[in-house]
C-alpha cells in the first residue's frame, strides 16, 4: 500500500498548521520566549505522528520516518533556547513547514504536487541554514545553497516539461508507456534532468557540494534535519517517482545512472570525509557518502524489495544521525566547538553524549555493537547482489572499510584518555538536558534495535505485499 | 630441588634405575630367533587416523641395542659425576643423559612408527642440546645448531617414509608393515628405501651430510661416546636393518646405499688419517665405521650390520671416553698437545690401546670379527669388497698414528684417574674381548684383512710423523672443503632469500595498501580543495554533471 | 550452555565497562578469569555427539523480515576451537593479574572472547558475520591503546585490511544467501552448489584473516606492536576466525564451488609457508619473528583445507589447536620479554639468557621446539595430517600439483628449524651480557606457561582426543 492522498496531507496540513502557530505565537509576544513556539511546535509535530499512525497504521514508511525524525528535532531544539541569535518563532515555523512538504512530496502522485512540495522543503531548509542572524558564514553558506538550489530545481522543472511535453500527462503512470524511435531519447533526457534535483537535495555526487558548508555553518540541531528529515522525504519522493511514476521498462535508463551515483556518492563523501577533524564535518562528508548507500538499492528492478530496503536502511540512519547532530548541538552549546580537540575523551567525561554519539558513529559506520547498523547494510547489499552490477557491491564494500577509518578516528577520540578539561555542564540548563534526553532515548533506541533488529526492521515497511 | 644441587649421586642412581629396567627387560630377548608373524593383509584405503601406542617389538637385534644403550649411559653418567664434576649445569647434563636413553629405547623397541619417530627426534633434540652444552662457546653453538638442522632435515625423509609406508600398507604398526610386505611383492619399496636412505644418512652423518658430527665435538667428550658414537648415530643402522624387507626388493635403494656407504667409509677414513685433533679424528672414523656397516645393509645383510654396530659401540665408546681421560690430562684435544701420554695415563693407554687394536681390526678383539663378518656378507659385491678392504687399511692406518701421537714420545708428569672413570674404560675394554665370544670366523677373509690391518698399521707408522703439507694433504686436511656448502652457500643463499622476502614484503606488498592510503588522501585532499564555497563552481558542478550523466544515459540508450 | 559460554563474557564485559572503579587492577582479572572459566566449563560440558551433526544446538527466529535465525551449535570442527578460545582468555586473563591492570582492557578481552566463541558456534551466515565483526573494533583498541607507542598505524592496518576482506565476504554472504535462499548455513549445503562468485568472495575475505600470502603484511606489524595479550588473542583466536571460516563457510557450505579456487589455495597457502619462514630467518623482533612463523602455519592449515579431505579437515582443526596454543604461548614468554625489558629486539635482548633467566629461557626452547613440529608435541601432528592429506588430496587438486606442494611444504619444517635454532642461538646460547633487569619467570608467568605446556604435551601424546571426534578414515584392522 502506497501512503497517498489524505493519510499524507491530514499529518501534513497538521505540521504546517502547528508551523503557523508558533510563529504567529511568536510574532504576538515582544520579548523573546523559546518556550511559545516550541511547545505548539512540538505539539503539532505529535499530533500529526498520533495521526499518520493513526490513520496509516503500522507498519510506517518513509512519512513515519519524517515524523519521529521532525518530532525529534523539535525535541532537540529546546537546546536552542538560550541562544540569542536563533529566532525561534521562525525556526519552529521554518522546520514544521519543511517537514509538511516533506510528507507532500512523499505522498505525491503528480509531478506538480511534486514540484510544489520540493520547494515547501527546499526553500525553508535553505532559511534554516541562514536563519542564524549575523552569522556571515551561515548566511554565505545558506546563499550557495540557495543559487545551487535554483540551479538544482531549473533543471528539475525542465526535466518536468519535457516529460510534459512528450507524454502530455503529469500524473504517475500515464507518461509514456510507449514510446519509441527518437522520443527514447529525449525521454532519457526528461528523466534524468528531473531527478537532478531530488539527487541534489538527498546531497548525491555530483551535486553534493552545498552539503558540507551548510551542515558546518547551521545549528547542529538543523544540520540533524536536513539529514534526517530531508533526506528521508527526498529519498521518499524519487523512489516513488522513479518506480511508480515511471514505467518499469524505463528502469534500463535510469538504472546505470543511479548506480554511478550512488558509487561516486559513498566514495567521495567517505574520501572527504578522511580530513576532517571537526564531529559535524564529519558527519557531513558522512551523509554524502550514505546517500550513495541509500540510492544503491534503487539498482534492483523490484520497487518492493528495493524501497524497503532503503526504507529500513534510512530508518536507522536517520536516528543516529539526529542522535550523534543533536549530540554535537550539545557539545556546541557547552564547549563551544565540535573540535576533536574538544569530542576527545567525551565518551569517558560525560559518559551520557558521548557513549550515545559513538553507538550512533558506529550504527553509520555499520558495526557491532551497533548490530543493526550492520543489519541494514546488510539489507541494503541485498537488491543491489541480486541485481545490480557486482562491480558497485565491491565499491560498497571497499566503502564499508573507508568508512570504517574515519568513523572509528571519531570514536577513538571520543574514548581518547581522559586528560582533556572537564565536561562543563551547564547548570540546570533545562534546554541541554532535554537535548541530552533526546540523544539518550535515540541512542537507547539504537540499542534496542541492535538487541532486536525485527523490532524495528519489521516496522519499517512502506510496501507491503497482500499475503493473498 | 635443594638436595640435589651439587649432587652428583642421585642422577647416577637414577640412570641406573633405567639402565637397569631396560636391561632387565632385554636380555630375555637376546638371541631370541623373532619372527614376525600375524595374519594382517594390508589394505589400499590409508591407515586410521595415528595414534601412539606402546606396543614394543622387541627383536634379538633390538635388545642387543637397548643393552647397550643402557651400559653405556650408565657408564657415561658414573664416568661424568667426575668428568663433569664440576660443571654448575650438572643437573640438565645429566637429565639430558636419561631422556636421551629412554628415546633411544623408542627407536629400537616400538612397534608404532609414531613412538619411533619421537624417539628419533627427541634423540636429535638432545643431541642438539648436550652439544650445545657449553653454550657460551661459539663452536659449541655452530656446531649445535648445525647438527640440528641437518639432521632435522634429513628427519623430513623419515617422517615422508613414515606418511608413506602407512598410505601403502595401511598401518602404522611395523611389525604388520613387516607382514603385509611379506606376503607380497612389496610396494612404493624404491620411494619407502630412498627417504628412509634420506632420514639416516642425516642422523648418521654419511655423504653428503657428513659435516656436522666432526663439529658436534664441542659438547662434552662423554657425550660424544654415548650420542655421537656408540648410539645415536648408529640407530639409522638398526632402522634400516629392521625396515630392511619393505625397501630390500629395490635395486636403487640398495644401489644408492652401497654408493652412500662406499664413498663415506673411505673418504671419512682419510680424513681420520690427517687430523691434527684427535677427538676429531674419532668423530671422523666414526662416520667411516657407521658407512661400513650401511656396507652390510646395502648387500641386504641386517644382522652382520648390527653386529658391527654393537662391537663399534663398545670401542668407540671406550675410545671416546679414554680420550676424555687424556684431555684432563693434558687440557687439550690437540694432538700435538699430547704424545709421551704412555705413562702419565696408563689406564687409559692400556684400554685405549685396545680400542685402538679393535677398531684396525686385530684378533682376536671384536673389531676383527664383525669387520670379518662385513667382508664376508659384501664379497658377491667386488666394488664394495675392495672399497671396504682399501678402507680396513686406511683405519688401521690411522689407529696406529693416533695411538702413536698420543701415547708415544717423551713422558708427561703422572696423572690421577679416579676409579668413576677408569671402571667404564675397563670394562669396554673387557667387552671389546668378551663381545668376539661365540662370533664365527671365515679363515680365507679373517687372513686377507689381518694383512691389510698389518700393512695399515705399517702405513700408519710410517705417516705418524708426517704433517700433510702436499697439496692433496691438505686438500684431505680441508676434507675436500666440502663443509662449505653448509657454512657459506647454503646460510648465504638463505640469507639472500629471507632479505629479499622482508623486503618484498615492505617494497613490493605493502605498496599496494600504502598507494592505496596516499590514494585516498590525495583525493581526500582534492575533494576537500573542491569544497570552495562559491556558488558559482558548485552550480557549474550540477551543470557538468548533469551533462555528464544525461550524455551517459544518451549513449546507453543509444547503443542498445 | 553455549548461552551460558556467550553471555558469561559478555556479563563480565558490560560490569567492568559499568563499574570500572569496582575493579581495578587484580579485581579486574579475577572477575574475567571467572568469567572465561565459566565460559570454558560451559563448552566443555557439551555432551560429545555424532560427528556431522550440530551439538547442544539453539535455534530461535531472530530477524524473520531476512530469514535470520540465532541459531548457534557446535560439531566437530568449532568445539575445540571454541574451548581454545575460552582456555586462551583464561590465560590471558592469568596474565593480567596484577596491580596496574586496566579494567578496560579486561573488558576489550571479554568482548572479544564473546565475540569469537560466537563466531564458531554460530550456524547462520548473518549471525557469523556479526561476531565476525564484534571483535574488531576492540582488538583495534587493544592494540592501539595497550600496544607499543607506535602501535596506531599498526592497529588501523589491521582493522582496515580486515574489514575489506570482510565486506567482501559480506557481499559473498549475501550472493550465496540470495541463490540458495536462505542465511542458513546447514540449509546452504543442501541446496547444493549456489554460487562460484560467492566462494570465491568468502574465500578472499577469510584469506585475509588467515592471512594468506599476499594479504599478510598487516599481521606482523599488527603482531609486534600489540600487548601481550593482544597479540596472543590475534594470534591464538583471530587467525582461527579465518581457517574456520575457510572449512565451515567453503569447504563445508560450498564444496563444489571450493573444490575450483582449491589449487590457488593451496598454492598460496605453501607459498606462505616458504615466505613467512624465510622472512623469520631475518627478523630481529622476536615478536615479529613469532608472527611471521604464524603465516607458515597457517599455510599448513590452509593447504590442509585445500585439499577438502577428511584428513585435510581433522589436519586443519588440529593445525589451528595446536598453533594457537604454541603461538599463545610464544607470545606470552616473547611479550613477557618486552614488557620487561622494553623491546623485544634480539640484538638488544642481549645473549645467553640460558644463564640470566633459566627457567624463562627453557620456556622459550620449548616452545620452539614445539613451534617446529616436534614429534611427541602438539604442533606435530597438523604438519604431518596435512602431508598425508596432501599426498592424496580429495578435491579438484591434482594429485602431482598436491605432492610437489608437499615437498615444498617440508622445507618449511626445516625453514622454521633454522629459524629457531637462530634465535636460540642470539638470545638463549652465549656468554651472558647481564642486564640490571634480568629476572626470572614470575608467579603468573609461570602459571601460564605451565598452563599452556600441559596441553601442548599432552595433546602431542594423545592426538585421540581431537581425533575421535571426527569419523572414522580409512581402514581399522
Amino acid at each position: 500500500m502506497i501512503p497517498i492522498s489524505w493519510d499524507i496531507f491530514g499529518p501534513a496540513i497538521v505540521l504546517a498548521g502547528g508551523a503557523l502557530v508558533a510563529l504567529v505565537a511568536d510574532l504576538l509576544t515582544t520579548k523573546r520566549s523559546f518556550v511559545l513556539s516550541w511547545l505548539p511546535m512540538l505539539a503539532a509535530s505529535v499530533a500529526a505522528l498520533t495521526l499518520d499512525v493513526w490513520s496509516a497504521g503500522l507498519p510506517f514508511g518513509f512519512d513515519g520516518v519524517i515524523l519521529i525524525g521532525t518530532t525529534l528535532i523539535v525535541l532537540a531544539s529546546a537546546v536552542l533556547h538560550t541562544e540569542n541569535a536563533m529566532p525561534p518563532g521562525e525556526f519552529q515555523f521554518l522546520v514544521g513547514s519543511a517537514a509538511a512538504g516533506g510528507l507532500v512530496i512523499v505522498g505525491a502522485v503528480d509531478l506538480v504536487t511534486l514540484l510544489v512540495g520540493l520547494e515547501l522543503l527546499t526553500l525553508p531548509s535553505i532559511a534554516l541554514v541562514g536563519l542564524r542572524q549575523a552569522d556571515r558564514r551561515a548566511i554565505g553558506a545558506a546563499w550557495t545553497f540557495f543559487l545551487t538550489s535554483v540551479v538544482a530545481t531549473a533543471i528539475t522543472l525542465m526535466g518536468i516539461a519535457l516529460l510534459y511535453g512528450i507524454t502530455g500527462s503529469l500524473r504517475y503512470g500515464f507518461m509514456g508507456s510507449d514510446i519509441v524511435g527518437s522520443a527514447k531519447a529525449a525521454v532519457t533526457v526528461g528523466i534524468l534532468l528531473t531527478v537532478t534535483g531530488f539527487l541534489f537535495k538527498i546531497g548525491t555526487v555530483p551535486f553534493h557540494a552545498w552539503v558540507p558548508d551548510a551542515y558546518r555553518s547551521a545549528s547542529p540541531v538543523v544540520a540533524g534535519f536536513l539529514a534526517s528529515v530531508s533526506k528521508a522525504a527526498t529519498l521518499g519522493a524519487l523512489l516513488v517517482l522513479l518506480y511508480l511514476g515511471l514505467p518499469a521498462q524505463h528502469a534500463s535508463i535510469w538504472q546505470p545512472v543511479v548506480a554511478i551515483v550512488a558509487a561516486l556518492s559513498m566514495t567521495v563523501g567517505n574520501l572527504g570525509a578522511l580530513r576532517q577533524r571537526d564531529g559535524v564535518a564529519v558527519l557531513a562528508w558522512s551523509s554524502i557518502a550514505q546517500a550513495g548507500f541509500l540510492l544503491a538499492p534503487a539498482v534492483g528492478p523490484d520497487f518492493v524489495v528495493s524501497t524497503n530496503a532503503a526504507a529500513q536502511y534510512l530508518a536507522v540512519y536517520a536516528l543516529a544521525n539526529i542522535v550523534a547532530f543533536v549530540a554535537l548541538a550539545v557539545v556546541l552549546k557547552v564547549r563551544g566547538s565540535t573540535s576533536y580537540e574538544e569530542l576527545a575523551g567525551l565518551a569517558r567525561t560525560d559518559p551520557w553524549v558521548g557513549v550515545p554519539l559513538a553507538f550512533a558513529v558506529l550504527t553509520l559506520a555499520g558495526f557491532p555493537p551497533a548490530v543493526i547498523g550492520l543489519v541494514t547494510k546488510y539489507v541494503v547489499f541485498v537488491p543491489v547482489v541480486q541485481d545490480g552490477p557486482l562491480w558497485l557491491a565491491i565499491v560498497m564494500a571497499v566503502n564499508v572499510m573507508l568508512g570504517l577509518a574515519y568513523y572509528l578516528k571519531l570514536v577513538a577520540t571520543l574514548f581518547a584518555p581522559a586528560d582533556s578539561t572537564p565536561f562543563r555542564s551547564v547548570a540546570g540548563s533545562a534546554g541541554v538536558r532535554l537535548a541530552v534526553l533526546v540523544v539518550t532515548l535515540g541512542a537507547l533506541g539504537l540499542v534496542a534495535a541492535s538487541v532486536w533488529p525485527s523490532g524495528v526492521l519489521d516496522h519499517v515497511l512502506p510496501v507491503t505485499i497482500d499475503p493473498n | 630441588m635443594k638436595l640435589l644441587k651439587g649432587r652428583r649421586w642421585p642422577y647416577v642412581a637414577l640412570t641406573a634405575l633405567v639402565s637397569g629396567a631396560v636391561a632387565w627387560w632385554a636380555i630375555p630377548h637376546v638371541g631370541t630367533r623373532t619372527r614376525v608373524v600375524g595374519d594382517y593383509q594390508g589394505n589400499d584405503i590409508g591407515p586410521v587416523l595415528p595414534t601412539l601406542t606402546l606396543d614394543a617389538l622387541v627383536s634379538s637385534a633390538s635388545a642387543q641395542v637397548m643393552l647397550l644403550a643402557a651400559a653405556v649411559a650408565f657408564f657415561v653418567q658414573l664416568y661424568s659425576t667426575k668428568y663433569m664434576g664440576d660443571d654448575p649445569r650438572f643437573r640438565s647434563y645429566a637429565l639430558l643423559i636419561v631422556l636421551f636413553l629412554l628415546a633411544m629405547v623408542a627407536v629400537v623397541a616400538a612397534d608404532n612408527l609414531f613412538v619411533l619417530l619421537i624417539g628419533w627426534e627427541v634423540m636429535g633434540v638432545c643431541s642438539y642440546l648436550l652439544i650445545g652444552h657449553h653454550w657460551e662457546r661459539d663452536d659449541a653453538q655452530s656446531g649445535a645448531a648445525k647438527a640440528l638442522l641437518v639432521t632435522r632435515a634429513a628427519d623430513i625423509g623419515l617422517l615422508l617414509a613414515i606418511l608413506i609406508l602407512g598410505q601403502t600398507y595401511g598401518t602404522y604398526s611395523i611389525s604388520e608393515i613387516l607382514v603385509a610386505s611379506g606376503l607380497e611383492h612389496p610396494r612404493n619399496a624404491t620411494l619407502i628405501g630412498l627417504l628412509l636412505i634420506v632420514a639416516v644418512v642425516g642422523k648418521s652423518a654419511q655423504v653428503p651430510l657428513q659435516t656436522w658430527l666432526p663439529d658436534a665435538m664441542p659438547g662434552p667428550t662423554p657425550i660424544t661416546a654415548l650420542i655421537h658414537a656408540a648410539t645415536m648415530v648408529a640407530a639409522g643402522v638398526f632402522l634400516l636393518a629392521r625396515l630392511l624387507p619393505v625397501y630390500a626388493t629395490s635395486q636403487v635403494a640398495m644401489t644408492t646405499l652401497a654408493v652412500v656407504a662406499a664413498v663415506t667409509m673411505l673418504s671419512a677414513a682419510l680424513f681420520a688419517l690427517v687430523q691434527t685433533d684427535l677427538k676429531r679424528a674419532l668423530a671422523w672414523s666414526t662416520v667411516s665405521q657407521l658407512a661400513i656397516m650401511f656396507a652390510a645393509v646395502a648387500v641386504a645383510d641386517g644382522r652382520v650390520a648390527v653386529d658391527h654396530l654393537m662391537s663399534h659401540g663398545a670401542y668407540k665408546a671406550l675410545l671416546f671416553l679414554g680420550c676424555g681421560v687424556v684431555m684432563h690430562a693434558v687440557g687439550s684435544s690437540a694432538l700435538s698437545a699430547m704424545g709421551g701420554l704412555r705413562r702419565a695415563t696408563p689406564v687409559a693407554f692400556w684400554t685405549m690401546t685396545v680400542g685402538f687394536l679393535a677398531l684396525a681390526g686385530i684378533p682376536p678383539t671384536v673389531g676383527f670379527f664383525t669387520k670379518d663378518e662385513v667382508l664376508e656378507a659384501v664379497r658377491g659385491t667386488p666394488a664394495l669388497f675392495g672399497v671396504v678392504l682399501l678402507t680396513s687399511i686406511v683405519t688401521a692406518a690411522y689407529s696406529t698414528r693416533l695411538w702413536a701421537l698420543t701415547f708415544l714420545g717423551e713422558a708427561k708428569e703422572k696423572h690421577q684417574t679416579p676409579w668413576v672413570m677408569w671402571l667404564p674404560l675397563a670394562l669396554l675394554a673387557l667387552a671389546s674381548f668378551a663381545l668376539s665370544i661365540g662370533k664365527p670366523l671365515h679363515l680365507g677373509i679373517g687372513a686377507l684383512s689381518t694383512v691389510a690391518a698389518v700393512v695399515g698399521i705399517g702405513l700408519g707408522w710410517l705417516l705418524r710423523a708426517r704433517t700433510f703439507e702436499s697439496r692433496a694433504g691438505r686438500v684431505l686436511a680441508g676434507e675436500f672443503g666440502y663443509d662449505r656448502v653448509f657454512t657459506r652457500f647454503i646460510p648465504a643463499i638463505a640469507g639472500w632469500k629471507a632479505r629479499t622476502v622482508v623486503w618484498a614484503d615492505d617494497n613490493l606488498i605493502d605498496s599496494y595498501p600504502r598507494g592505496s592510503v596516499h590514494a585516498a588522501t590525495g583525493s581526500s585532499w582534492l575533494v576537500d580543495r573542491l569544497q570552495s564555497a562559491k556558488a558559482q563552481l558548485y552550480a557549474t558542478g550540477i551543470a557538468v554533471g548533469v551533462l555528464a550523466l544525461v550524455t551517459y544515459a544518451l549513449v546507453r540508450v543509444v547503443v542498445s | 550452555m553455549i548461552a551460558a559460554a556467550l553471555l558469561a563474557p559478555t556479563v563480565a564485559a558490560l560490569v567492568l565497562a559499568v563499574a570500572p572503579r569496582a575493579f581495578a587492577g587484580r579485581r579486574a582479572a579475577e572477575l574475567g578469569a571467572i568469567a572465561s572459566l565459566v565460559a570454558l566449563v560451559e563448552l566443555a560440558r557439551i555432551p560429545v555427539g555424532r560427528p556431522g551433526t550440530l551439538w547442544a544446538e539453539i535455534d530461535q527466529p531472530w530477524i524473520d523480515l531476512i530469514g535470520a535465525r540465532f541459531h548457534v551449535g557446535v560439531d566437530e570442527v568449532s568445539w575445540p576451537l571454541a574451548l581454545l578460545t575460552a582456555f586462551l582468555t583464561l590465560c590471558c586473563c592469568i596474565w593480567l593479574w596484577r596491580r596496574d591492570s586496566s579494567p578496560a582492557l579486561v573488558a576489550l578481552l571479554m568482548v572479544i572472547a564473546a565475540a569469537s566463541i560466537g563466531v564458531f558456534v554460530a550456524q547462520d551466515l548473518l549471525l557469523f558475520f556479526i561476531f565476525f565483526e564484534f571483535a574488531l573494533i576492540p582488538m583495534w583498541f587493544v592494540i592501539a591503546r595497550w600496544g607499543a607507542d607506535d602501535a596506531r598505524p599498526a592497529a588501523t592496518k589491521f582493522l582496515l585490511y580486515t574489514v575489506t576482506g570482510s565486506a567482501i565476504m559480506l557481499v559473498g554472504f549475501v550472493l550465496v544467501a540470495i541463490r540458495a535462499g536462505s542465511l542458513q548455513i546447514g540449509q546452504v549445503v543442501e541446496h547444493g552448489d549456489p554460487s562460484l562468485t560467492g566462494a570465491i568472495l568468502i574465500a578472499v575475505g577469510l584469506a585475509v584473516k588467515v592471512p594468506l600470502v599476499p594479504v599478510h603484511t598487516w599481521l606482523p606489524d599488527a603482531h609486534s606492536k600489540a600487548p601481550t595479550v593482544g597479540s596472543v588473542l590475534l594470534a591464538g583466536i583471530f587467525l582461527k576466525l579465518g581457517t574456520y571460516g575457510l572449512i565451515r563457510l567453503n569447504v563445508q557450505m560450498l564444496p563444489e564451488a571450493t573444490e575450483r579456487i582449491a589449487p590457488w589455495l593451496a598454492g598460496l597457502g605453501v607459498l606462505g609457508i616458504l615466505w613467512a619462514g624465510l622472512a623469520c630467518l631475518a627478523q630481529d623482533d622476536l615478536k615479529r619473528l613469532v608472527a611471521y612463523s604464524s603465516i607458515g602455519h597457517m599455510g599448513f592449515v590452509a593447504l590442509a583445507i585445500a585439499t577438502m579431505s577428511q584428513t585435510g579437515i581433522v589436519a586443519a582443526v588440529f593445525g589451528s589447536v595446536a598453533h594457537g596454543l604454541i603461538t599463545g604461548l610464544l607470545f606470552f614468554l616473547a611479550g613477557s620479554l618486552k614488557e620487561r625489558y622494553g623491546t623485544a629486539s634480539l640484538a638488544a635482548l642481549g645473549r645467553g639468557l640460558f644463564g640470566r633467566a633459566p627457567w624463562r629461557a627453557v620456556a622459550l626452547l620449548v616452545a620452539g621446539l614445539a613451534t617446529i613440529g616436534l614429534p611427541g608435541l602438539a604442533g606435530f601432528w597438523g604438519e604431518f595430517l596435512t602431508l598425508r592429506a596432501a599426498y592424496e588430496p580429495a578435491s579438484l587438486l591434482p594429485q602431482t600439483f598436491s605432492v610437489v606442494l608437499m615437498v615444498i611444504a617440508t622445507l618449511g619444517i626445516i625453514l622454521a628449524t633454522a629459524y629457531v635454532a637462530r634465535f636460540a642461538r642470539m638470545l638463549l646460547q652465549g656468554v651472558p651480557t647481564r642486564l640490571d633487569l634480568d629476572r626470572d619467570i614470575v608467579r603468573r608467568e609461570g602459571l601460564v606457561t605451565v598452563a599452556l605446556l600441559v596441553p601442548i604435551l599432552v595433546l602431542g601424546l594423545f592426538p585421540g582426543l581431537i581425533f575421535d571426534l571426527f569419523p572414522p578414515i580409512g581402514y581399522a584392522p
